[in-house]
């Protein structure tokens, strides 16, 4: 085996790090973002909103993340959007994501006991309120470790952004691969690198859980 | 839309080839994952830690990279499968590493007092894990297999990456010669929630059945 390639090439394996890195990154803010708000607005009053952000849950859970990512590369073109390889694969990561993360926040929300929101109310708390000083740090116990570890598949899923022609980790190890017909060694260091980030999350994951348990 | 009934017969084979390749996955790792979940709680570390960092590395690794070593890595290694042999294997692998680790959870979680009463009746290991384990771990186990199968199956459309014409290969070609790819790559969500919808019903079905058969889960309900 000839380790060379992957030395010779190590520049070109760290920038495509760098990139799967920041993937990763702005599909795991993004999606915890947009899941916050969604999850809240699951269990509103409101039955068309409801409806609305069921809906949502369903397909994005139903539909495979590469379904998405194709969506929002080869479908929205039809429609006069033209998104750039990283952001279209960071779009359909992220809807896909966020549909997941939704369900495990509002399941820890839903895990708050209700006399807390009625002891919010009787102090006369707004709901924004009540949920950012009351409700969401308790919910977080529950809600951190499915969440952390959706967050390590959405590393993995980084790699779907290779076949939207991203060249992260996965897409430029596959270029490498076709010029050099080397797989072996390629291959197997990608594999590497990429159980080293998840390693780094996970334990980052144990840390952050250690830092929201009840002391 | 024309063309999408045109294709009506590719997408049938398309999704005909994903189902039967996902059920054969299915069976060959739930089999081997749960045999060497109960083999690693029997013999200990020397089968329990080979097994914990195998499940480690394929639960770590992309499944994109993981079908890639099997369809350009291995060849050079002379194993070549095709592709939709590579594709079996490098899901089966994947597979066996989660399954593995599943019912490794249900097994921790049948209460040691059941194994010592078993012993105390002087049951052998193999009447032990076939009367009194196995139906315990059943049916804590499947919820996490099912949600597990449920996601699984999406991920076969990765399958497109290494030539097996799956319902995204066919997809991405009749987009070649469409001018509505926006509807066809919603066909092709539709199939992939149709088969994890199947998977979904048929969960509730097999948990009913346990249930029926064994009784709930937590045994009855203490509480």
């Amino acid at each position: 085996m000839n380790w060379s390639i992957v030395t010779d090439n190590a520049g070109m394996f760290v920038q495509a790090t760098g990139l799967t890195i920041a993937i990763s990154l702005a599909t795991i803010v993004l999606s915890v973002v947009i899941a916050f708000p969604l999850a809240i607005m699951r269990d509103l009053p409101i039955a068309p909103l409801r409806a609305a952000v069921a809906t949502y849950s369903w397909m994005t859970r139903a539909v495979p993340a590469l379904t998405l990512l194709f969506l929002a590369y080869y479908g929205l073109p039809q429609f006069g959007i033209f998104l750039d390889p990283v952001p279209a694969a960071i779009a359909g990561l992220t809807v896909s994501a966020a549909g997941y993360n939704m369900e495990y926040i509002r399941a820890g929300i839903l895990s708050v006991p209700a006399t807390q929101y009625e002891a919010c109310k009787a102090l006369g708390m707004p709901l924004v309120m009540a949920l950012r000083r009351v409700i969401i740090p308790q919910a977080m116990r529950t809600i951190l470790p499915p969440l952390t570890s959706n967050l390590t598949l959405l590393v993995k899923g980084s790699s779907l952004a290779s076949l939207v022609a991203v060249s992260e980790l996965t897409g430029q190890g596959m270029a490498l691969i076709s010029f050099t017909y080397q797989p072996v060694p390629i291959l197997i260091a990608i594999a590497i690198i990429y159980l080293i980030l998840n390693t780094v999350v996970v334990a980052i994951q144990a840390m952050v859980e250690r830092r929201f348990s009840i002391p | 839309m024309d063309v999408l009934f045109q294709q009506w017969p590719r997408f049938m084979s398309a999704l005909w080839l994903t189902v039967w390749m996902f059920t054969l996955v299915t069976i060959v790792s739930t089999l081997i994952g749960a045999a060497l979940a109960i083999l690693a709680e029997r013999f200990g570390p020397v089968l329990g830690v080979p097994l914990r960092i195998y499940a480690w590395i394929f639960r770590g690794v992309p499944e994109l990279v993981v079908l890639l070593i099997c369809y350009l890595a291995l060849p050079y290694l002379g194993l070549d499968l095709g592709s939709v042999g590579s594709a079996i294997l490098a899901f089966t692998l994947i597979g066996i590493a989660f399954q593995s680790e599943i019912f490794r959870a249900g097994l921790a979680s049948v209460d040691a007092r059941m194994i010592e009463a078993s012993r105390g009746l002087g049951m052998g290991w193999w009447l032990m894990t076939r009367r009194v384990i196995v139906p315990q771990v059943l049916r804590v186990s499947v919820p996490s297999w099912a949600t597990f199968l449920a996601g699984n199956v999406k991920a076969f459309a990765l399958a497109s990456a290494v030539a097996v014409t799956e319902i995204m290969t066919v997809t991405r070609q009749t987009m070649a010669i469409s001018k509505d790819p926006f509807t066809l790559i919603l066909f092709a969500g539709f199939l992939y929630g149709a088969i994890a919808s199947v998977l979904m019903v048929l969960e509730i079905v097999i948990s009913r059945y346990l249930t029926h058969r064994y009784g709930p889960a937590n045994g009855g309900g203490a509480a």
